[in-house]
């Protein structure tokens, strides 16, 4: 049994609904807990002294390791190489790395995206 | 009888010692390593004796002095994987397409990427790269090195 | 006197480049030929330089769409390699993300069929219903695209107890919106219109050109790998292999729409026998020498990895061959006989995952050189254009 028009009622439904569009920036949603986002180094459990196994892991080449005196190496992050897939958190022996739930990182200058925290 | 190892009995019935290296890796997977001269009447034995409808595709590796090619078939659920070399010197085989009309893409990509010359394809042109890519230079080849440039 | 017209691989609007040649005598195509390659990026190149956890990753962006399957055989052709037993609950979990994302994926071509014919008001809904499994994905991911979810050896992340009666509500919901577009699409006049009778595959040729997926199972082929080589979690579910006997680009979209209802089920099955347990199992860096075929089913049909290894950390050799590939032979050979308007949709129906076309180029050989450019919103709008003048 063919018909015409069969979307019309659903349609009338939803004039009186609320509307699906999120208009952000000036709305926003709430974001579930665990999103992958930036990702954040605890300095104290970061041992120096492992040849990066955050950065041989990383498949976007997104960690740099960097010489912190005499003592060893610690990584900084590329955030616009960055894709965000957690790997660097699983690979760190000692636990240093999490990724927080913090997404809003666009910046005009490439340099500012180069996140070190230590 | 699982349905791999029936395959493997009746492949080594009809062929016996033409064929080599026949094993069973685990369950509906058979591999087995037959001379470039005897791929089609394999190929025609699996279809017209083993139920063979299906080609999933053809692999092409570069070992060495060789090229290894291999043709991954679906005989009634069991994927059977046909392995022959060829001289990469020298690296030509026979083209499958009368037998199965569905390898006509899968042997394209093998002589663009790898440069195998395949003999008597209805479609010979290039398939992924670009018509400005220089003739005798294939990417998949272990000596084609890869340029690595820091953005 | 026919007509050869190039459609050439620039395009701003849609997906994919490629380029198609298509002969004409009026307006019924003739002849058809396709060139392919203005997305080629060496993937299988470049994984013999990264080691097997970064390929995981690599293998992820081979496609956006369809991104679980391409973990999931890599993975599982690598703990293959390796001997390694993935513990249950990690297969169950893999499982029920895979479901999620065959969802996703034929709510988006449902879409996407309606966007090409001119049917915006299902593109609309369909995508706005789409938002209740990215939200589900994104909750038990920790993203919306690009899951990563699969690890060697199982999974990463666990699913909780407020997970799971999240999944089921929206999985409830997911399937009475699914049973409403089942409807929409077969007995929808504008819909039938234009998907009945077009694209006309047989099931002979089906099988001779080695036709994968919906596509091949709306021709009545009944091959899927998650029946007749179960992986992952599927040797314990229950579930229908969806087939249709009509061969055109209508039965493609009836098959679509049963298998959401069908990935339903199997989610929320998925989701009560959960068992208890690790979700995944340690795996050594090094894979031993060998070589494994790993097959699964994406979304789009049957997707093969081969894998050989050499002792160390990296891959010796990748081979990927993505379902849409096997189509191709199949869908030039449906479009020839039919109309220069059919073209949008019959190649949408074989949903292009590396292929899609884009501007069409009328090259008219009978009165010399004059070339006119088509865009593909042209070629849309011609198409909706002549179908509403042909039959008023």
């Amino acid at each position: 049994m063919t018909r015409i028009g069969s979307m019309f009622p659903e349609i009338w439904k939803h004039l009186f609904k609320k509307r699906a569009t999120v208009l952000y920036p000036f709305e926003r949603l709430n974001v579930p807990k665990d999103l992958r986002g930036k990702p954040i180094l605890d300095e104290q459990k970061c041992s120096l002294k492992c040849k990066g196994a955050c950065a041989i892991d990383c498949p976007a080449k997104a960690i740099v390791m960097e010489k912190v005196e005499e003592k060893g190496s610690r990584p900084v992050f590329l955030l616009d190489r960055c894709t965000f897939c957690g790997q660097c958190s699983e690979s760190c022996p000692f636990g240093a790395i999490k990724l927080s739930e913090e997404f809003e990182l666009a910046q005009y200058d490439r340099k500012s995206l180069v996140s070190k925290q230590w | 009888m699982p349905a791999e190892n029936e395959i493997q009995d009746k492949l080594k019935g009809a062929f016996g010692e033409r064929i080599s290296e026949l094993k069973t890796t685990r369950g509906r997977r058979v591999f087995v390593r037959v001379p470039p001269s005897l791929v089609k009447e394999v190929i025609s034995y699996l279809k017209q004796d083993l139920g063979m409808t299906h080609i999933t595709t053809i692999t092409a590796t570069d070992v060495g002095e060789e090229i290894e090619v291999l043709y991954h078939f679906l005989c009634r659920g069991v994927t059977v994987s046909l392995r022959t070399s060829v001289p990469k010197a020298n690296p030509a085989i026979d083209t499958i397409t009368p037998i199965i009309p569905g390898a006509v893409l899968y042997e394209r990509e093998i002589q663009d990427l790898l440069g195998l010359k395949v003999k008597g394809h209805p479609d010979p042109r290039r398939l992924v790269l670009p018509e400005d890519w220089p003739e005798g230079v294939y990417p998949l080849r272990k000596e084609y090195k890869v340029k690595v440039e820091e953005g | 006197m026919s007509v050869s017209i190039p459609i050439g691989p620039q395009h701003p609007a849609l997906k994919e480049p490629v380029n198609l040649t298509v002969t004409l005598d009026g307006e019924k195509i003739v002849d058809i030929d396709m060139r392919l390659g203005y997305n080629h990026r060496g993937i299988e190149k470049g994984s013999e330089s990264r080691n097997y956890i970064q390929n995981i990753y690599l293998t992820e962006r081979i496609c956006g769409i369809c991104n679980v399957a391409h973990t999931t055989t890599f993975c599982q052709g690598v703990e293959e390699l390796l001997g390694l037993e993935v513990p249950k609950r990690g297969l169950f979990i893999r499982t029920l993300l895979c479901e999620l994302n065959r969802i996703h994926s034929h709510l988006l071509w449902l879409g996407v069929a309606g966007h090409e014919i001119g049917f915006d008001t299902l593109f609309m809904y369909s995508w706005r219903d789409r938002e209740i499994v990215m939200d589900l994905i994104e909750i038990v991911s920790g993203n919306r695209v690009n899951i990563a979810i699969n690890a060697i050896g199982g999974v990463r992340r666990d699913v909780s107890d407020d997970m799971r009666a999240q999944i089921l509500q929206g999985i409830s919901q997911l399937e009475a919106r699914s049973q409403y577009y089942l409807d929409v699409a077969s007995t929808e006049v504008t819909f039938l219109r234009r998907t009945e009778g077009v694209g006309k595959l047989p099931k002979e040729k089906a099988i001779e050109l080695c036709a994968v997926g919906p596509f091949a199972r709306a021709s009545g082929v009944e091959y899927d790998v998650r029946k007749d080589d179960p992986f992952a979690a599927y040797p314990y579910l229950d579930f229908k292999v969806r087939t249709s006997d009509r061969c055109d680009v209508l039965g493609t979209a009836i098959v679509r729409a049963l298998e959401i209802v069908e990935s339903c089920k199997m989610c929320r099955q998925v989701i009560e026998e959960l068992p208890a347990g690790e979700i995944k199992a340690k795996a050594p860096r090094k894979v031993p020498p060998g070589e494994v075929v790993s097959k699964t089913e994406a979304p789009r049909g049957e997707l093969i990895h081969y894998i050989r290894s050499n002792g160390t950390d990296r891959p010796e050799r990748l081979k990927v061959r993505a379902p849409t590939l096997a189509n191709i032979p199949s869908v030039l050979y449906s479009l020839r006989g039919g109309y220069i308007a059919d073209i949008p949709i019959v190649f949408a129906a074989i949903d292009p995952c590396m292929a899609c076309m884009d501007r069409v180029i009328l090259l008219d050989t009978d009165h010399g050189k004059t070339k006119r450019v088509m865009t593909w919103e042209e070629l849309r709008q011609h198409g909706m254009e002549w179908y509403a003048d042909r039959k008023g």
